[in-house]
């Protein structure tokens, strides 16, 4: 009994025989003849060890665990430009920083507020900490803040904030995007540290801020995407010392109430410009049947003088919601995203005694310049046998494996393992189909619009 | 006996016999390269690298009733020389395959032939020749050139991690080991 298994698996390893038959005659051509051995296809070889790390990063970018999160969030350019706050380096060196010295003492833990800017839409803090902390292993702190009383809807309300080592104490700092349309010139903000190290507190200051001189442009640009009934009218453009915003008003249908404005932006010579805070939701109101959303991106620079215009090309990721196929639906059945071509076509689907197989092909085969990987994840985590009771509701998916069977046509089979399901019966379960995660990582584009500096 | 006439002829230099003979166990062959390699192209190049070697050294093989043993031994020696090699150049692509293949791992069960893949190499070896190419102990230490007494160890031992990898799963619905 343990053998045969061994020995079937063993023979499901499929065998290309023609090809054998052909590695074996050209093993013993080249023994006969004394021919040099054919040259696999060209390819790109790299030493593995720096670059293995390089790409563990890049591709956790792409984890089924945080691909929901990519979803909402453009975490990559805002997770770098934070740790490396480039306005505040570049106002700096203008003597630009307003220095503050407010402490608040709580259970053996002083917090200081060190300083402060207030640059166009952009505003950043440092302080320091002081006490007997909980140090992590890399030798950094942890705390955990809230700012305007960590209300929802605004971006980045509840944060963490690592704090790094000096000499006596520990430095942080925290750079946001002031969460109104109207800019006040001189405020407040509240900041409320909540737990330093894993010491849980109150440590709560009214952070003064005033802002810097800057100048508001109006613009009036917009560019339509007619199928998702999507809309983006730029309004004006700030410049301030070290940093530019970009407002904008987003139009939506309703279904579309959780689509998100990404925008691109390059100079006059064609490079990009990057941009560190993307579609930040300022303002959402319901105007009859659409969603009227005012939002702000942020250029981490001034470009008065570096270039005569910029040429945003904007693109919105839109929501879709979850499809469902009943596995009583004769195949193929053929999914597809509201208001984008974007598709998933259900091509087979066999229920036996302990698996359930979907074979599925995505989007026609039609990579839209994703990697392979970006659909092998997808087809992974987004194709899904669900119980029909339960299927809105996100838990570990059954246990399965993904096969690809076309790479180029982007087909995969999906099996299942119902073997432990103890109530697995047709009617009760259904193939469940993410598309929004389709949509949310290939945002429908709109129209380029170009925006005059000069 | 047509296969041991077939070695025999081999062994004196008669080529196509042993063409013949490859042939006949290219499929194991192939199998077994594959279990080490993961991959079908690897998997041809190591079956082209063996029969490469077969033909260069037949002449030595002295026991007639040892050639697949010794072929068998040739074919995992091309099987490390490739690993090793590929250990020192990854193509970029396959690395980004491999990364992505670890997450798959983790976020899903085993399956028997990946979980043999992740043993050591005395371990996967001895698995491989006595469950999957059915071969006796005494011919597994001749193929690994180690006592008997050490196969049925690294058998045990093998089969014990081999649980391990797999979390007492079962595979097919029957308890494998």
């Amino acid at each position: 009994m343990e053998k045969k298994s061994f020995k079937e698996a063993y023979e499901s390893i499929n065998v290309p025989k023609e090809d054998v038959l052909k590695a074996i005659i050209n093993g013993m051509n080249r023994a006969t003849f004394n021919t040099p051995k054919p040259k696999k296809s060209f390819k790109i070889y790299v030493w593995s060890i720096g670059v293995a790390a390089a790409i563990f990063v890049a591709s956790s970018f792409i984890s089924p665990s945080i691909s929901n999160v990519m979803a909402e969030v453009p975490i990559l350019g805002k997770a770098y430009a934070t740790f490396n706050d480039v306005i505040r380096r570049n106002l700096q060196s203008k003597s630009l920083i307003t220095e503050l010295n407010k402490t608040t003492s709580y259970k053996g833990i002083d917090v200081s507020i060190t300083s402060a800017y207030y640059d166009g839409g952009v505003v950043g803090v440092t302080f320091k900490v002081k006490g007997d902390l909980r140090i992590q292993k890399d030798g950094r702190v942890v705390g955990f803040y809230e700012i305007f009383n960590g209300k929802e809807g605004i971006s980045d309300s509840k944060e963490l904030v690592y704090m790094e080592p000096t000499e006596n104490d520990f430095i942080g700092q925290i750079q946001l995007s002031y969460p109104k349309t109207e800019l006040p010139s001189n405020t407040t903000f509240p900041l409320e540290f909540k737990r330093i190290g894993d010491i849980e507190g109150s440590w709560r200051f009214d952070v003064p801020i005033s802002q810097l001189p800057y100048e508001t442009e109006k613009i009036d640009n917009q560019s339509i995407q007619g199928i998702a009934g999507v809309q983006v009218h730029f309004d004006s453009i700030i410049t301030g010392k070290a940093s530019t915003a970009i407002n904008y008003t987003a139009t939506f249908p309703n279904e579309g109430k959780h689509d998100q404005v990404r925008l691109e932006a390059y100079d006059d010579k064609g490079n990009e410009i990057a941009i560190s805070n993307d579609g930040i939701d300022l303002e959402t109101i319901k105007v009859n049947d659409k969603i009227i959303v005012k939002g702000r991106s942020i250029i981490p620079e001034s470009l008065k003088g570096n270039t005569s215009y910029i040429e945003v090309h904007p693109k919105v990721a839109l929501s879709q919601p979850n499809q469902f196929v009943s596995l009583y639906e004769p195949t193929p059945v053929e999914i597809k995203a509201n208001r984008q071509n974007l598709s998933v076509k259900i091509e087979n689907i066999t229920v036996k005694d302990k698996s359930f197989t979907a074979d599925f092909q995505v989007n026609k085969g039609d990579k839209r310049n994703r990697s392979f990987m970006f659909f092998k994840d997808f087809a992974r985590n987004d194709v899904i046998l669900v119980k029909e009771s339960e299927k809105e509701i996100y838990k570990e998916p059954i246990k399965h494996s993904v096969e690809t069977i076309d790479k180029d046509e982007l087909r995969f089979r999906s099996t299942f393992d119902i073997s432990e399901l103890d109530d697995f019966n047709q009617s009760k379960y259904v193939l469940r189909v993410n598309i929004g995660s389709l949509s949310a990582n290939i945002p429908v584009e709109l129209e380029k619009v170009k925006i005059n500096l000069d | 006996m047509k296969e041991i006439k077939l070695i025999k002829k081999a062994i004196k230099g008669n080529k196509k016999c042993l063409e013949e003979l490859l042939v006949l166990h290219s499929d194991q062959l192939y199998r077994t390269a594959f279990l080490y390699v993961r991959n079908c192209e690897d998997a041809l190049d190591v079956v082209q690298e063996a029969s490469y070697k077969a033909f260069l050294s037949i002449n030595q093989l002295k026991n007639e009733n040892l050639f697949l043993t010794w072929l068998t031994r040739i074919l995992i020696n091309c099987c490390y020389d490739l690993l090793k090699r590929n250990k020192r150049e990854t193509p970029i692509e396959n690395m980004i395959e491999q990364v992505s293949v670890m997450r798959e791992k983790r976020v899903e069960s085993l399956d028997l032939l990946e979980a043999v893949n992740q043993l050591n190499e005395n371990y996967k070896t001895v698995i491989i020749l006595f469950y999957f190419q059915d071969l006796p102990i005494n011919k597994v230490a001749k193929v690994m050139n180690i006592p008997e007494n050490t196969v049925k160890t690294y058998l045990s031992r093998g089969k014990e991690r081999l649980k391990k990898l797999l979390g007492g799963m079962e595979y097919n619905g029957e308890k494998i080991i």
